[in-house]
């Protein structure tokens, strides 16, 4: 008799096989939810309870999100370029705040992480090679000898920062370029066509692209599709001093990526696409593909598809054969940084139909509408910025207050403090439209836009 | 110096340095041409080695991207109704926007059964394309060559509002072919990153080197010049196909060219101003030296003159003493007279030669003037000869005259004795040794002719004119141990000339007015012609009506 076999059987006294098999069953449910350990996934429509009868238009979202804990553990290393605009127009402060900004951010990197400079002007000229970073004295005082020049190659700028990333690229750490600059692009390729190709070009090979926006001057269009085509993160820099704090929260980041090359793979059943609201996505008939690329620690990333949705002709005595099942069977794969490994999630959503109006006001997925709403809200305030560009002050103004209205009516509903303050920059946007400052106020204008989607990154 | 000889040599320096600027220039544009094809060569070079670069990236990256294309056109040529394969070809490609699968009949697949929003907006872009079997054109060449030799692939350049676009397309196995739209945008951004380090070593300070697209805007470019606004460039030259649109362009410095061109003129003007200030340099040196010469020379002249004019007034003293003592000293010394004969000689010697000096240098200032007054011609040729009387008869000679100068006539008697004086002068210096000394005279008209022979050793032909410029005394034999500066002859002649004839040499047989002695074997003979007008008088002299030509010597023959 030996103590294994005592306690083996002592243990066996207590708990029987069942028990083991239910926990094991438990851990086993548990796993395909906690098994994203570093995302949780939640996939739902935002009226999953719709009226029997006719077409209906519904919103099925679903959202990523980085889980906080996870930023306790080990964090992924990085692999950055910072690329710095000190064409002449960045003379003076503006480059001696990024210098400053730009020494103070690389020095939160420590060996793990690679790290490259480039500077360019009329030139490109790269101060950094790509190197481990951890040598903050060395970095600090390269950055320190930056001066101003000339002329703004903004693309050969990105295009080098890439390079140097692509040096040490590596699925399993962060591969970024971060741009700053304060101007127009005129030296090479300078469109925003062009630059948008070329975030889209390195987007598919891992590596995404911050545009970092600083002053009044630079080209917004371009800085961010920049961005936006390559997944990475646009910011606005009002004054020199912003920038360090803007630095500082990219770096924040990219420090707290919990997962990347986020995908979503939707396929619709028994409801049609209509778009995709705030994201691009692919649609092939059923078939919907998003990207969502970088799930950081503590923040959410979705997918808003519109659908309209058959519920069948109208009330249907009982014992009618009702339409298929209406929803989506969706599809997460991501990497997570964690593990290194590729993970997928499933989620299967359904709509159900009810005769009862109060049924389908019940069933509202608030969460979810509230996106919604956001995002049309969006879109209406976008489209009034653009009317006011082209001058059509009295369309823009009227598309504002509407806009508030919309809000203000569904949020009686919804009761978010979000839509509150979204009615409210509304109403105040349509009353500044005649501000002869237009440049000024529509910078205004477009950084609330951009605070809203920074929500949905 | 003569106004002519001046202009002569500044001619001749200008000459000279304009032949030396032609030179120079010639010079300086050749090496100009020559710097110039220099540079084109450098810059040419460099030129094709970033387009080199540019062609060998293109290739490689068609192999690496060309059996992908070729297994998803496959594909979906095959009919994949997911279109995965199509569709991940696209998604992990950062050079590929989009795939365009064509049969041989040339009907478009799409991958998938339902095409994306991306892919339709690709198909809209190449629709051009696709309708017009372009790609199918590509594999299938019209020569109809053989189907083993036919291309596997390529590039397909196309054109479209915002520039070149290029389109990789492979031959599908089993007939077909798909085509890869590249995004020039990545390309572009690879071309900007090739190789930085040794690009920018090719291009300099001076240089930058850029290429343009087909619009002419710089995609990319090298160097740490920069050329302004709208400056043309050094050298363009087109790049290989596919990119034929696009062209590489070097923009020179301007200080690259100045510089050379300024340090080329610089040097350039230095050589010619040297040349120049050399010529003139010379040319003034010349000019300079010849009037210091002239100049010396003058002096030299005005400086005898002086000396000779001062020497006259004690000659003078003492000539006037020689007489008064010839006055005072006792009948029946002979003794004395013979000395103070002597001493009379040689003053009239001295004053002589003193009045030839003066008459040179008066010669040499050009103010020489006869004062003729009336005298018979012979009256004064006999004057002379009895000065002369004594030095002959000690030389053992006796002068023979034939004279026929007897009417009075307006003549300057001093001149005329200068000039006998010299001719007589010369026979006791050179010709003593013939023992013979002949003088005719003789009126032509109006004028007079003395004729002066000796039996002496005579001029050789050659010297018969020099010996009547200044300074010349014929050396060889005769005038060892004669004194005299050699200006004698230059003086009488001049005199003569002055007084409207000449002083020649020579035998003139019946030409002259004279009769003259006969020739010996040798000896000279100095033919005088003066001329003489008759005097003004109211009364018509007989002799003065004489006819021109004739003979008016006495038909005595000497």
């Amino acid at each position: 008799m030996n103590n294994r076999n005592s306690v083996y059987s002592r243990i066996s006294e207590y708990i029987g096989v069942h028990e083991i098999a239910l926990f094991l069953i438990f851990v086993g449910l548990y796993l395909p939810y906690s098994h994203g350990e570093s995302v949780e996934v939640v996939a739902g429509f935002s009226n999953p309870v719709v009226l029997a009868g006719g077409k209906t238009l519904n919103y099925l979202k679903i959202g990523v999100r980085g889980l906080e804990s996870q930023s306790r553990r080990a964090r992924t290393p990085v692999n950055v370029a910072l690329v710095l605009d000190r064409s002449g127009s960045m003379q003076g402060a503006k480059l001696e705040y990024a210098k400053k900004a730009a020494i103070e951010a690389v020095s939160r990197l420590d060996r793990r992480d690679f790290v490259s400079i480039v500077a360019y002007d009329d030139n490109v000229r790269v101060i950094v090679p790509a190197t481990r970073a951890g040598d903050a004295g060395f970095l600090s005082s390269r950055i320190s000898e930056i001066g101003p020049g000339g002329g703004t190659a903004l693309f050969a700028g990105v295009g080098f920062g890439a390079a140097e990333v692509r040096k040490n690229k590596n699925p399993e750490i962060i591969n970024r370029v971060i741009l700053l600059s304060d101007g127009q692009a005129n030296v090479g390729p300078s469109s925003t066509a062009d630059l948008a190709d070329l975030g889209s070009s390195l987007v598919k090979e891992g590596i995404t692209v911050t545009a970092l926006g600083l002053g009044l001057d630079y080209n917004e269009d371009l800085m961010r599709n920049l961005a936006r085509s390559s997944d990475g993160n646009y910011a606005f820099m009002a004054t020199p001093g912003d920038i360090e704090k803007t630095l500082d929260t990219e770096f924040g980041d990219i420090l707290s990526v919990v997962a990347q090359e986020a995908e979503v793979t939707v396929n619709l059943v028994g409801c049609r696409m209509v778009r995709g609201l705030g994201r691009e996505v692919e649609i092939s008939g059923n078939l919907v593909r998003g990207r969502l690329n970088h799930i950081y620690a503590g923040q959410e990333k979705y997918i808003l598809l519109e659908v309209e949705v058959d519920a069948g002709p109208g009330a249907v005595p009982a014992g009618t054969r009702l339409p298929g099942p209406m929803g989506g069977d969706v599809l997460v794969t991501l990497r997570d940084m964690g593990t290194g490994e590729s993970v997928k999630e499933a989620r299967t959503v359904r709509i159900s139909t009810t005769l009862s109006s109060a049924g389908v006001e019940e069933g509202i997925d608030k969460g979810v509408m509230v996106e919604v709403v956001k995002l049309l809200a969006r879109e209406n305030y976008r489209q009034a910025v653009n009317l006011r560009d082209e001058g059509r002050v009295e369309e823009a103004r009227q598309i504002l207050i509407s806009n508030a209205g919309y809000i203000s009516v569904s949020n009686t509903l919804l009761m978010s403090n979000d839509l509150a303050k979204a009615g409210l920059d509304n109403d105040s946007a349509a009353s500044t439209l005649d501000d002869a400052n237009w440049n000024s106020t529509r910078k205004q204008m477009m950084e609330r836009d951009h605070e809203w989607e920074l929500q949905l990154r | 110096m003569k106004p002519l000889n001046r202009v002569l040599i500044f001619l001749t320096a200008l000459v000279l340095a304009a032949v030396t600027a032609w030179l120079g220039v010639q010079v300086a544009s050749d090496r100009e041409a020559r710097a110039a094809r220099f540079y084109e060569a450098v810059v040419k070079s460099r030129l094709a080695e970033v387009n080199g670069l540019l062609s060998a990236h293109l290739a490689s990256v068609r192999e690496s991207l060309t059996p992908a294309l070729t297994a998803a056109g496959a594909q979906i040529l095959a009919g994949d109704p997911s279109g995965g394969e199509g569709r991940r070809f696209v998604m992990t490609n950062p050079l590929v926007k989009g795939i365009l699968v064509q049969d041989e009949k040339g009907v478009t697949f799409h991958p998938g059964q339902n095409p994306t929003g991306q892919e339709l907006d690709f198909l809209d872009r190449l629709g051009a394309i696709a309708d017009s079997g372009l790609l199918l054109a590509e594999m299938n060449p019209a020569d109809g060559n053989d189907r083993a030799t036919l291309a596997p692939g390529g590039w397909h350049p196309w054109f479209r509002e915002t520039g070149l676009g290029l389109i990789l397309w492979a031959r599908l196995p089993g007939g077909g072919v798909a085509g890869a739209e590249i995004s020039m945008a990545r390309l572009k951004a690879d071309f900007i990153c090739l190789d930085p380090a040794s690009a920018a070593e090719k291009a300099s300070e001076d240089m930058r080197i850029s290429i343009l697209d087909s619009r002419n805007s710089p995609i990319l470019s090298w160097g740490g010049f920069s050329p302004r606004q709208g400056t043309r460039p050094f050298i363009e030259k087109s790049l290989d196909p596919p990119l034929s649109a696009w062209k590489a362009a070097c923009h020179l410095s301007p200080d690259v060219i100045d510089a050379n061109e300024k340090s080329r003129r610089i040097s350039l003007s230095l050589i010619l101003g040297l040349t120049l200030l050399g010529l003139f340099g010379s040319a003034l040196f010349i000019y300079r030296e010849w009037n210091r010469e002239v100049l010396e020379a003058t002096q030299r002249v005005n400086f005898v003159n002086q000396v000779s004019h001062e020497l006259r007034s004690p000659l003078t003293n003492i000539r006037l003493h020689a007489e008064l003592l010839d006055n005072s000293i006792a009948d029946d010394d002979s003794r004395g007279r013979e000395r103070l004969e002597i001493i009379g000689a040689e003053c009239r010697r001295l004053t002589r030669m003193i009045d030839n000096i003066l008459t040179f240098g008066r010669q040499q200032r050009n103010a020489m003037d006869l004062i003729p007054s009336e005298w018979v011609p012979d009256r004064v040729v006999e004057s002379t000869l009895e000065l002369f009387g004594p030095g002959l008869r000690e030389k053992g000679i006796e002068p023979s005259l034939r004279l026929f100068a007897e009417r009075p006539v307006m003549v300057d008697k001093d001149a005329l004795e200068q000039i006998l004086g010299v001719l007589l002068s010369n026979v006791l210096k050179y010709a003593s040794c013939g023992g013979f000394v002949g003088v005719s005279t003789g009126q032509r008209g109006d004028f007079t002719e003395i004729l002066v022979q000796d039996h002496g050793p005579g001029i050789p032909l050659k010297s018969r004119e020099e010996i009547f410029l200044p300074f010349v005394r014929l050396k060889d034999g005769i005038a060892e141990g004669a004194s005299g500066a050699g200006i004698g002859l230059s003086i009488a002649r001049e005199l003569a000339v002055l007084h409207g004839g000449g002083l020649s040499f020579g035998f003139f047989g019946e030409k002259t007015g004279v009769r003259s002695f006969e020739g010996s074997p040798q000896g000279a003979a100095f033919l005088v012609q003066l001329r003489t007008p008759a005097p003004n008088r109211d009364e018509a002299d007989g002799d003065s009506k004489t006819p021109a030509g004739s003979n008016e010597t006495g038909g005595e023959a000497g």
